[in-house]
Protein backbone atom coordinates (compact mmCIF):
# COMPACT_ATOMS: atom_id res chain seq x y z
CA UNK A 1 0.00 0.00 0.00
CA UNK A 2 1.46 3.56 -0.74
CA UNK A 3 2.28 5.71 2.14
CA UNK A 4 1.16 8.75 0.52
CA UNK A 5 -1.41 9.23 -2.43
CA UNK A 6 -3.02 12.27 -4.38
CA UNK A 7 -5.64 12.00 -6.91
CA UNK A 8 -6.45 15.30 -8.43
CA UNK A 9 -5.47 16.98 -5.58
CA UNK A 10 -6.15 20.52 -5.46
CA UNK A 11 -6.30 23.74 -3.21
CA UNK A 12 -7.47 26.84 -3.64
CA UNK A 13 -7.15 29.83 -1.58
CA UNK A 14 -9.26 32.38 -3.24
CA UNK A 15 -8.80 32.14 -7.07
CA UNK A 16 -5.23 31.14 -6.44
CA UNK A 17 -4.63 27.45 -7.08
CA UNK A 18 -1.69 26.58 -4.80
CA UNK A 19 -2.13 22.85 -6.05
CA UNK A 20 -3.00 21.97 -9.44
CA UNK A 21 -4.28 18.54 -9.85
CA UNK A 22 -1.54 16.48 -8.61
CA UNK A 23 -1.84 13.03 -8.65
CA UNK A 24 1.97 11.77 -6.72
CA UNK A 25 2.33 8.44 -5.04
CA UNK A 26 5.10 7.74 -2.79
CA UNK A 27 5.82 4.33 -1.83
CA UNK A 28 7.32 2.89 1.86
CA UNK A 29 11.14 2.97 2.31
CA UNK A 30 12.11 5.98 0.04
CA UNK A 31 13.41 9.58 1.04
CA UNK A 32 11.97 11.92 -0.72
CA UNK A 33 13.21 15.51 -1.88
CA UNK A 34 9.96 18.00 -2.37
CA UNK A 35 11.89 20.68 -3.71
CA UNK A 36 10.85 23.59 -5.85
CA UNK A 37 10.88 27.62 -5.49
CA UNK A 38 9.15 29.93 -2.89
CA UNK A 39 5.48 30.01 -3.36
CA UNK A 40 5.19 26.65 -5.42
CA UNK A 41 3.02 24.27 -3.00
CA UNK A 42 5.74 22.49 -0.96
CA UNK A 43 3.96 23.71 2.27
CA UNK A 44 0.49 23.18 1.13
CA UNK A 45 1.02 19.50 0.09
CA UNK A 46 2.40 18.55 3.52
CA UNK A 47 -0.23 20.64 4.93
CA UNK A 48 -2.69 18.44 3.39
CA UNK A 49 -1.38 15.25 4.25
CA UNK A 50 -1.63 16.56 7.75
CA UNK A 51 -5.09 17.17 7.58
CA UNK A 52 -3.99 21.06 8.46
CA UNK A 53 -6.08 22.14 5.35
CA UNK A 54 -8.93 20.30 3.17
CA UNK A 55 -8.39 19.73 -0.14
CA UNK A 56 -11.14 22.22 -2.80
CA UNK A 57 -10.97 19.06 -5.40
CA UNK A 58 -9.45 15.73 -5.30
CA UNK A 59 -7.90 13.18 -3.01
CA UNK A 60 -5.24 12.30 -0.55
CA UNK A 61 -4.52 9.30 1.53
CA UNK A 62 -2.34 8.54 3.84
CA UNK A 63 -1.94 4.62 4.04
CA UNK A 64 -5.35 4.21 2.37
CA UNK A 65 -7.32 6.94 4.55
CA UNK A 66 -8.36 10.35 4.12
CA UNK A 67 -6.33 12.53 6.28
CA UNK A 68 -7.98 12.38 10.42
CA UNK A 69 -7.21 11.06 13.64
CA UNK A 70 -5.82 7.74 12.65
CA UNK A 71 -3.70 9.00 10.03
CA UNK A 72 -1.74 11.61 12.76
CA UNK A 73 -0.77 8.57 14.78
CA UNK A 74 1.28 7.34 11.44
CA UNK A 75 2.60 11.03 10.38
CA UNK A 76 5.13 12.43 12.12
CA UNK A 77 5.65 16.30 11.34
CA UNK A 78 8.34 18.80 11.48
CA UNK A 79 6.96 22.34 10.43
CA UNK A 80 8.59 24.81 9.64
CA UNK A 81 7.44 27.15 12.62
CA UNK A 82 8.83 26.06 16.38
CA UNK A 83 5.40 24.71 17.38
CA UNK A 84 6.88 23.12 21.07
CA UNK A 85 5.12 25.40 23.71
CA UNK A 86 7.45 27.53 24.98
CA UNK A 87 6.66 27.13 28.30
CA UNK A 88 7.57 23.62 28.56
CA UNK A 89 10.94 22.05 29.65
CA UNK A 90 12.71 20.08 27.42
CA UNK A 91 11.57 17.05 29.88
CA UNK A 92 8.44 18.20 29.51
CA UNK A 93 8.57 18.08 26.40
CA UNK A 94 9.48 14.76 25.73
CA UNK A 95 6.82 13.55 28.18
CA UNK A 96 4.49 15.55 26.18
CA UNK A 97 5.33 13.59 23.34
CA UNK A 98 5.36 10.08 24.69
CA UNK A 99 2.10 10.98 26.47
CA UNK A 100 0.18 11.65 22.81
CA UNK A 101 2.26 9.52 20.48
CA UNK A 102 2.04 5.82 20.79
CA UNK A 103 4.93 5.27 18.62
CA UNK A 104 7.46 7.41 20.31
CA UNK A 105 10.86 6.49 21.55
CA UNK A 106 11.83 7.94 24.70
CA UNK A 107 14.95 6.61 25.09
CA UNK A 108 16.22 7.55 21.70
CA UNK A 109 14.98 11.20 22.08
CA UNK A 110 16.63 10.92 25.67
CA UNK A 111 19.84 9.62 23.87
CA UNK A 112 20.02 12.30 21.63
CA UNK A 113 18.67 15.34 23.72
CA UNK A 114 21.86 14.37 26.19
CA UNK A 115 24.66 14.38 23.22
CA UNK A 116 23.12 17.78 22.24
CA UNK A 117 24.03 18.86 25.80
CA UNK A 118 20.48 20.33 26.25
CA UNK A 119 19.58 19.76 30.03
CA UNK A 120 15.86 18.44 30.91
CA UNK A 121 15.15 21.37 32.73
CA UNK A 122 15.84 24.15 30.59
CA UNK A 123 13.04 26.02 29.52
CA UNK A 124 12.61 25.87 25.81
CA UNK A 125 11.75 29.53 25.98
CA UNK A 126 15.36 30.13 27.30
CA UNK A 127 16.74 27.96 24.14
CA UNK A 128 18.25 29.64 21.08
CA UNK A 129 17.01 29.42 18.22
CA UNK A 130 19.12 26.43 16.61
CA UNK A 131 18.63 24.49 19.65
CA UNK A 132 14.82 24.62 19.51
CA UNK A 133 14.87 23.19 16.22
CA UNK A 134 17.18 20.55 16.90
CA UNK A 135 15.22 19.94 20.24
CA UNK A 136 12.05 19.60 17.60
CA UNK A 137 13.63 17.36 14.80
CA UNK A 138 15.16 15.09 17.95
CA UNK A 139 11.23 14.91 19.21
CA UNK A 140 9.77 14.57 15.54
CA UNK A 141 12.46 11.30 14.68
CA UNK A 142 12.06 9.71 17.87
CA UNK A 143 9.03 8.83 16.61
CA UNK A 144 8.40 4.46 14.53
CA UNK A 145 6.35 6.67 12.14
CA UNK A 146 5.25 5.42 8.79
CA UNK A 147 5.67 8.89 7.62
CA UNK A 148 7.85 11.78 8.43
CA UNK A 149 6.74 15.17 6.89
CA UNK A 150 9.41 17.88 7.49
CA UNK A 151 9.30 21.42 6.39
CA UNK A 152 12.20 22.95 5.96
CA UNK A 153 14.39 21.25 8.59
CA UNK A 154 17.67 22.89 7.64
CA UNK A 155 16.49 26.78 6.76
CA UNK A 156 17.27 29.33 9.11
CA UNK A 157 20.73 27.47 10.58
CA UNK A 158 24.43 27.32 10.43
CA UNK A 159 25.48 24.59 8.10
CA UNK A 160 26.98 22.79 11.04
CA UNK A 161 22.94 22.53 12.74
CA UNK A 162 22.22 21.41 9.26
CA UNK A 163 24.60 18.72 8.59
CA UNK A 164 23.74 17.50 12.48
CA UNK A 165 19.68 17.74 11.28
CA UNK A 166 20.65 15.54 8.18
CA UNK A 167 22.47 13.42 10.29
CA UNK A 168 19.68 12.90 12.47
CA UNK A 169 17.32 12.24 9.80
CA UNK A 170 19.01 9.22 8.12
CA UNK A 171 20.41 7.72 11.25
CA UNK A 172 16.85 7.66 12.78
CA UNK A 173 13.89 7.37 10.58
CA UNK A 174 11.92 4.17 10.35
CA UNK A 175 13.29 2.18 7.23
CA UNK A 176 10.18 0.64 6.50
CA UNK A 177 8.87 4.20 6.22
CA UNK A 178 9.17 7.26 3.49
CA UNK A 179 10.81 10.67 4.51
CA UNK A 180 9.46 13.68 2.39
CA UNK A 181 11.98 16.49 2.95
CA UNK A 182 10.45 20.10 1.76
CA UNK A 183 13.37 22.55 1.03
CA UNK A 184 14.58 25.11 -1.19
CA UNK A 185 18.24 24.78 -0.22
CA UNK A 186 18.98 21.15 -2.79
CA UNK A 187 22.76 21.38 -2.29
CA UNK A 188 22.86 20.56 1.50
CA UNK A 189 19.78 18.13 1.06
CA UNK A 190 20.92 15.77 -1.69
CA UNK A 191 23.36 13.80 -0.80
CA UNK A 192 20.52 11.73 1.37
CA UNK A 193 17.95 11.95 -1.31
CA UNK A 194 16.77 9.04 -3.35
CA UNK A 195 13.50 10.68 -5.12
CA UNK A 196 13.12 13.74 -6.11
CA UNK A 197 9.70 15.86 -6.51
CA UNK A 198 9.84 19.17 -8.46
CA UNK A 199 6.82 21.68 -8.04
CA UNK A 200 6.05 24.54 -9.90
CA UNK A 201 2.90 26.67 -9.58
CA UNK A 202 1.15 23.91 -7.81
CA UNK A 203 1.62 21.58 -10.80
CA UNK A 204 4.32 18.76 -10.37
CA UNK A 205 7.58 19.55 -12.84
CA UNK A 206 9.64 15.88 -12.22
CA UNK A 207 9.13 13.32 -10.13
CA UNK A 208 11.72 10.69 -10.33
CA UNK A 209 15.12 8.76 -8.59
CA UNK A 210 17.58 10.43 -8.09
CA UNK A 211 20.12 7.98 -9.69
CA UNK A 212 18.30 8.02 -13.01
CA UNK A 213 18.39 12.01 -13.26
CA UNK A 214 21.86 11.84 -12.45
CA UNK A 215 22.81 9.25 -14.85
CA UNK A 216 20.23 10.46 -17.64
CA UNK A 217 20.79 13.80 -17.48
CA UNK A 218 24.50 13.50 -16.19
CA UNK A 219 24.05 16.52 -14.06
CA UNK A 220 23.24 17.08 -9.89
CA UNK A 221 20.06 17.67 -8.54
CA UNK A 222 21.04 21.53 -7.43
CA UNK A 223 22.66 22.03 -11.40
CA UNK A 224 18.79 20.06 -12.77
CA UNK A 225 16.71 22.43 -10.14
CA UNK A 226 18.74 25.84 -11.16
CA UNK A 227 18.45 24.82 -15.07
CA UNK A 228 14.43 24.19 -14.18
CA UNK A 229 13.75 26.52 -12.05
CA UNK A 230 16.01 29.44 -13.93
CA UNK A 231 14.39 32.84 -13.60
CA UNK B 1 -6.67 10.95 25.39
CA UNK B 2 -9.21 13.23 27.04
CA UNK B 3 -7.45 12.01 30.62
CA UNK B 4 -4.23 13.22 29.16
CA UNK B 5 -5.61 16.44 27.13
CA UNK B 6 -7.08 17.23 30.55
CA UNK B 7 -3.66 16.92 32.71
CA UNK B 8 -2.01 18.86 30.23
CA UNK B 9 -4.11 21.60 30.18
CA UNK B 10 -4.44 21.92 34.30
CA UNK B 11 -0.61 21.95 33.91
CA UNK B 12 -0.44 24.61 31.28
CA UNK B 13 -3.08 26.27 33.58
CA UNK B 14 -2.28 26.22 36.84
CA UNK B 15 1.13 28.56 37.37
CA UNK B 16 -0.98 31.30 36.18
CA UNK B 17 -4.27 31.17 37.85
CA UNK B 18 -3.42 29.42 41.38
CA UNK B 19 -1.12 32.76 42.19
CA UNK B 20 -4.27 35.25 41.13
CA UNK B 21 -6.30 33.31 43.31
CA UNK B 22 -4.03 33.04 46.36
CA UNK B 23 -3.02 36.71 45.79
CA UNK B 24 -6.85 37.50 45.73
CA UNK B 25 -7.28 35.46 49.12
CA UNK B 26 -4.57 36.76 51.16
CA UNK B 27 -5.52 40.28 50.66
CA UNK B 28 -8.86 39.21 51.90
CA UNK B 29 -6.79 38.50 55.16
CA UNK B 30 -5.19 41.48 55.06
CA UNK B 31 -8.51 43.59 53.97
CA UNK B 32 -10.39 41.59 57.09
CA UNK B 33 -8.46 42.38 59.51
CA UNK B 34 -8.60 45.70 58.93
CA UNK B 35 -12.40 45.73 58.25
CA UNK B 36 -13.23 45.36 62.33
CA UNK B 37 -11.99 48.80 62.45
CA UNK B 38 -15.05 49.60 60.11
CA UNK B 39 -17.11 49.14 62.63
CA UNK B 40 -15.45 49.76 66.05
CA UNK B 41 -16.26 53.14 67.64
CA UNK B 42 -12.92 53.57 69.37
CA UNK B 43 -11.12 52.91 66.09
CA UNK B 44 -8.47 55.51 64.87
CA UNK B 45 -9.00 57.30 61.91
CA UNK B 46 -6.68 56.34 60.38
CA UNK B 47 -7.04 52.57 60.70
CA UNK B 48 -10.36 53.69 59.47
CA UNK B 49 -9.13 55.25 56.35
CA UNK B 50 -6.75 52.32 55.47
CA UNK B 51 -9.50 50.04 56.17
CA UNK B 52 -11.79 51.72 53.36
CA UNK B 53 -8.48 52.23 50.69
CA UNK B 54 -7.95 47.99 51.62
CA UNK B 55 -11.56 46.88 50.85
CA UNK B 56 -11.36 49.68 47.71
CA UNK B 57 -8.22 47.82 46.35
CA UNK B 58 -10.18 44.47 47.39
CA UNK B 59 -13.51 45.05 45.31
CA UNK B 60 -10.81 46.21 42.35
CA UNK B 61 -8.94 42.97 42.66
CA UNK B 62 -11.80 40.94 42.86
CA UNK B 63 -13.11 42.17 39.26
CA UNK B 64 -9.52 42.11 38.36
CA UNK B 65 -9.19 38.10 39.28
CA UNK B 66 -12.39 37.43 37.41
CA UNK B 67 -11.32 38.66 34.05
CA UNK B 68 -8.13 37.56 34.52
CA UNK B 69 -8.64 34.09 34.59
CA UNK B 70 -11.68 33.82 31.91
CA UNK B 71 -8.43 35.93 30.08
CA UNK B 72 -5.92 32.94 30.54
CA UNK B 73 -8.47 30.38 29.92
CA UNK B 74 -9.27 32.35 26.54
CA UNK B 75 -5.58 32.62 25.74
CA UNK B 76 -4.87 28.85 26.31
CA UNK B 77 -7.71 28.49 23.48
CA UNK B 78 -5.82 30.90 20.89
CA UNK B 79 -2.26 29.95 21.54
CA UNK B 80 -3.50 26.02 21.46
CA UNK B 81 -4.85 26.20 18.08
CA UNK B 82 -4.19 29.46 16.12
CA UNK B 83 -0.57 30.46 17.26
CA UNK B 84 2.77 28.41 16.47
CA UNK B 85 1.75 25.76 18.81
CA UNK B 86 -1.13 24.77 16.39
CA UNK B 87 0.67 23.01 14.14
CA UNK B 88 1.64 20.54 16.95
CA UNK B 89 -1.71 20.12 18.56
CA UNK B 90 -3.45 19.77 15.46
CA UNK B 91 -1.37 16.97 14.31
CA UNK B 92 -1.52 15.02 17.28
CA UNK B 93 -3.73 11.87 16.97
CA UNK B 94 -6.54 13.53 19.13
CA UNK B 95 -9.99 14.47 18.10
CA UNK B 96 -11.35 17.67 17.66
CA UNK B 97 -14.08 17.05 19.69
CA UNK B 98 -11.80 15.68 22.76
CA UNK B 99 -9.56 19.00 22.15
CA UNK B 100 -12.48 21.55 22.24
CA UNK B 101 -13.76 19.69 25.47
CA UNK B 102 -10.81 19.54 27.37
CA UNK B 103 -10.56 23.26 26.85
CA UNK B 104 -13.59 23.94 27.69
CA UNK B 105 -13.69 21.46 31.21
CA UNK B 106 -10.70 22.71 32.24
CA UNK B 107 -11.41 26.46 31.56
CA UNK B 108 -15.04 25.59 33.51
CA UNK B 109 -13.46 24.06 36.46
CA UNK B 110 -11.46 26.96 36.85
CA UNK B 111 -13.90 29.56 36.78
CA UNK B 112 -16.05 27.64 39.03
CA UNK B 113 -13.21 27.13 41.28
CA UNK B 114 -12.52 31.02 41.00
CA UNK B 115 -16.00 31.96 42.01
CA UNK B 116 -15.93 30.00 44.88
CA UNK B 117 -12.41 31.33 45.60
CA UNK B 118 -13.75 34.62 44.99
CA UNK B 119 -17.01 34.34 47.59
CA UNK B 120 -14.62 32.96 50.15
CA UNK B 121 -11.99 36.08 49.79
CA UNK B 122 -15.36 38.05 49.89
CA UNK B 123 -16.56 36.53 53.59
CA UNK B 124 -12.87 36.83 54.92
CA UNK B 125 -12.29 40.44 53.61
CA UNK B 126 -15.84 41.63 55.30
CA UNK B 127 -15.79 39.99 58.28
CA UNK B 128 -16.27 42.64 60.08
CA UNK B 129 -19.32 43.60 58.79
CA UNK B 130 -20.26 39.74 59.04
CA UNK B 131 -19.88 40.36 63.32
CA UNK B 132 -22.34 43.47 62.62
CA UNK B 133 -24.85 41.82 61.08
CA UNK B 134 -24.53 38.36 63.56
CA UNK B 135 -24.70 40.57 66.39
CA UNK B 136 -27.71 42.36 64.96
CA UNK B 137 -29.85 39.05 64.32
CA UNK B 138 -29.37 37.59 67.40
CA UNK B 139 -31.61 40.56 68.80
CA UNK B 140 -34.30 39.82 66.40
CA UNK B 141 -36.86 37.25 68.00
CA UNK B 142 -36.41 33.91 65.84
CA UNK B 143 -38.76 32.60 67.60
CA UNK B 144 -41.08 34.68 65.57
CA UNK B 145 -40.12 33.84 62.43
CA UNK B 146 -40.09 30.38 63.23
CA UNK B 147 -43.69 30.54 63.91
CA UNK B 148 -44.51 30.72 60.31
CA UNK B 149 -46.00 28.10 58.44
CA UNK B 150 -43.48 26.74 55.86
CA UNK B 151 -45.99 25.72 53.16
CA UNK B 152 -44.32 22.23 51.30
CA UNK B 153 -45.35 23.46 47.83
CA UNK B 154 -43.15 26.66 48.65
CA UNK B 155 -40.31 24.63 49.71
CA UNK B 156 -40.39 23.14 46.66
CA UNK B 157 -40.65 25.60 44.45
CA UNK B 158 -37.51 27.40 46.23
CA UNK B 159 -35.27 24.57 46.01
CA UNK B 160 -36.39 24.52 42.34
CA UNK B 161 -34.97 27.75 42.01
CA UNK B 162 -32.11 27.12 43.75
CA UNK B 163 -31.39 24.03 41.81
CA UNK B 164 -31.60 25.96 38.32
CA UNK B 165 -29.13 28.61 39.63
CA UNK B 166 -26.82 25.87 39.96
CA UNK B 167 -27.04 24.67 36.77
CA UNK B 168 -27.48 27.90 34.80
CA UNK B 169 -23.77 28.58 37.51
CA UNK B 170 -22.62 25.89 35.31
CA UNK B 171 -24.00 25.84 32.15
CA UNK B 172 -24.14 29.60 31.70
CA UNK B 173 -19.60 30.14 32.13
CA UNK B 174 -19.34 27.09 29.51
CA UNK B 175 -22.14 28.83 26.89
CA UNK B 176 -19.86 32.18 27.16
CA UNK B 177 -16.43 29.81 26.54
CA UNK B 178 -17.50 28.49 23.37
CA UNK B 179 -18.88 31.55 22.50
CA UNK B 180 -15.45 33.20 22.47
CA UNK B 181 -13.84 30.25 20.86
CA UNK B 182 -16.04 30.27 18.29
CA UNK B 183 -15.44 33.95 17.94
CA UNK B 184 -11.50 33.36 17.80
CA UNK B 185 -11.61 30.30 15.51
CA UNK B 186 -13.81 32.12 12.51
CA UNK B 187 -11.57 34.92 13.06
CA UNK B 188 -8.69 33.22 12.52
CA UNK B 189 -10.44 31.85 9.49
CA UNK B 190 -9.50 35.25 7.51
CA UNK B 191 -6.28 36.67 6.56
CA UNK B 192 -5.78 39.50 7.62
CA UNK B 193 -6.46 41.15 11.30
CA UNK B 194 -6.96 37.98 12.98
CA UNK B 195 -6.76 39.21 16.63
CA UNK B 196 -9.08 42.31 15.76
CA UNK B 197 -11.50 40.05 13.66
CA UNK B 198 -11.80 37.83 17.14
CA UNK B 199 -12.86 40.93 19.25
CA UNK B 200 -15.05 42.46 16.61
CA UNK B 201 -16.86 38.55 16.34
CA UNK B 202 -17.00 38.57 20.08
CA UNK B 203 -18.52 41.59 20.42
CA UNK B 204 -21.03 41.03 17.22
CA UNK B 205 -21.87 37.33 18.88
CA UNK B 206 -22.82 39.43 22.06
CA UNK B 207 -24.94 42.03 20.09
CA UNK B 208 -26.96 39.48 18.36
CA UNK B 209 -27.06 37.11 21.57
CA UNK B 210 -28.64 40.00 23.68
CA UNK B 211 -31.19 40.10 21.39
CA UNK B 212 -32.20 36.47 21.13
CA UNK B 213 -32.06 36.33 24.65
CA UNK B 214 -34.76 39.63 24.88
CA UNK B 215 -36.97 38.58 23.14
CA UNK B 216 -38.22 35.60 25.18
CA UNK B 217 -37.90 37.18 28.15
CA UNK B 218 -39.64 40.04 26.81
CA UNK B 219 -42.72 37.37 25.64
CA UNK B 220 -42.73 35.50 29.22
CA UNK B 221 -43.00 39.29 31.00
CA UNK B 222 -45.64 40.39 28.91
CA UNK B 223 -47.09 37.16 29.30
CA UNK B 224 -46.92 37.34 33.07
CA UNK B 225 -48.21 40.96 32.77
CA UNK B 226 -51.44 40.08 31.01
CA UNK B 227 -53.12 39.27 34.22
CA UNK B 228 -53.44 41.52 37.07
CA UNK B 229 -53.78 39.13 39.52
CA UNK B 230 -50.07 39.02 39.14
CA UNK B 231 -50.15 41.85 41.46
CA UNK B 232 -51.39 40.30 44.32
CA UNK B 233 -49.79 36.95 43.52
CA UNK B 234 -48.80 34.71 46.47
CA UNK B 235 -45.17 33.45 47.30
CA UNK B 236 -45.98 30.56 45.51
CA UNK B 237 -47.26 31.29 42.13
CA UNK B 238 -44.35 34.21 42.18
CA UNK B 239 -41.59 31.23 42.73
CA UNK B 240 -43.15 29.02 39.96
CA UNK B 241 -43.29 32.37 37.51
CA UNK B 242 -39.41 32.69 38.39
CA UNK B 243 -38.79 29.07 37.65
CA UNK B 244 -40.33 29.51 34.57
CA UNK B 245 -38.07 32.14 34.07
CA UNK B 246 -35.24 30.66 34.61
CA UNK B 247 -35.94 27.11 32.92
CA UNK B 248 -36.31 29.76 29.80
CA UNK B 249 -32.66 30.96 30.42
CA UNK B 250 -31.41 27.88 30.90
CA UNK B 251 -32.51 26.34 27.79
CA UNK B 252 -31.26 29.36 26.04
CA UNK B 253 -27.93 28.69 27.22
CA UNK B 254 -27.99 25.41 26.73
CA UNK B 255 -28.60 26.27 22.95
CA UNK B 256 -26.14 29.21 22.73
CA UNK B 257 -23.96 26.64 23.80
CA UNK B 258 -24.58 23.69 21.48
CA UNK B 259 -24.49 25.98 18.79
CA UNK B 260 -20.79 27.54 19.61
CA UNK B 261 -19.89 24.44 19.90
CA UNK B 262 -20.71 23.14 16.35
CA UNK B 263 -19.48 26.80 14.84
CA UNK B 264 -15.95 25.97 16.86
CA UNK B 265 -15.73 22.46 15.71
CA UNK B 266 -16.23 23.11 11.83
CA UNK B 267 -13.77 26.30 11.79
CA UNK B 268 -11.01 24.03 13.61
CA UNK B 269 -11.84 21.03 11.38
CA UNK B 270 -12.44 22.88 7.98
CA UNK B 271 -11.11 26.23 8.36
CA UNK B 272 -7.80 26.32 10.34
CA UNK B 273 -5.91 28.81 8.75
CA UNK B 274 -1.95 28.40 10.26
CA UNK B 275 0.43 30.83 8.50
Amino acid sequence: MSLLECRALTKCFGPVPALNGINLTIEPGHIVGLLGPNGSGKTTLIKLANGLLTPTYGEILICGMHPGVQTKALVSYLPERIALPERMTTGQAVNYYADFFPDFRRDRAIEMICNLGIEEKQRIKAMSKGTKEKLQLILTMSREAKLYLLDEPIGGVDPATRDYILRTIINNYNPDASVIISTHLISDVEQVLDEVLFLRYGNIMLHDSVDNIRNEKGMSIDALFREVFRC
Amino acid sequence: MLSKCLKHEFRATYALILPILLGVLVFSGITGLTSTALYSADSPTVLEIIAVFAQLIFNIMVGAASIGVTIVCVLRYWRSFHSDEGYLTMTMPVSTHTHIFSKLIVAEIWLLVTVLVLYLASIIANVGLFQEVFSAVEDVEMAGIADEVVDIAEMRQVFLFLLLCLIILVVSPAAGLLQMYAAISLGHSFNKYKKLLSVVFIYVFNQVLGILYFIPMLLLLVKAFENEAIFFADFNTVMSGMNIFMVVLLVLSILQGVGFYFMTHYFLNKKLNLQ
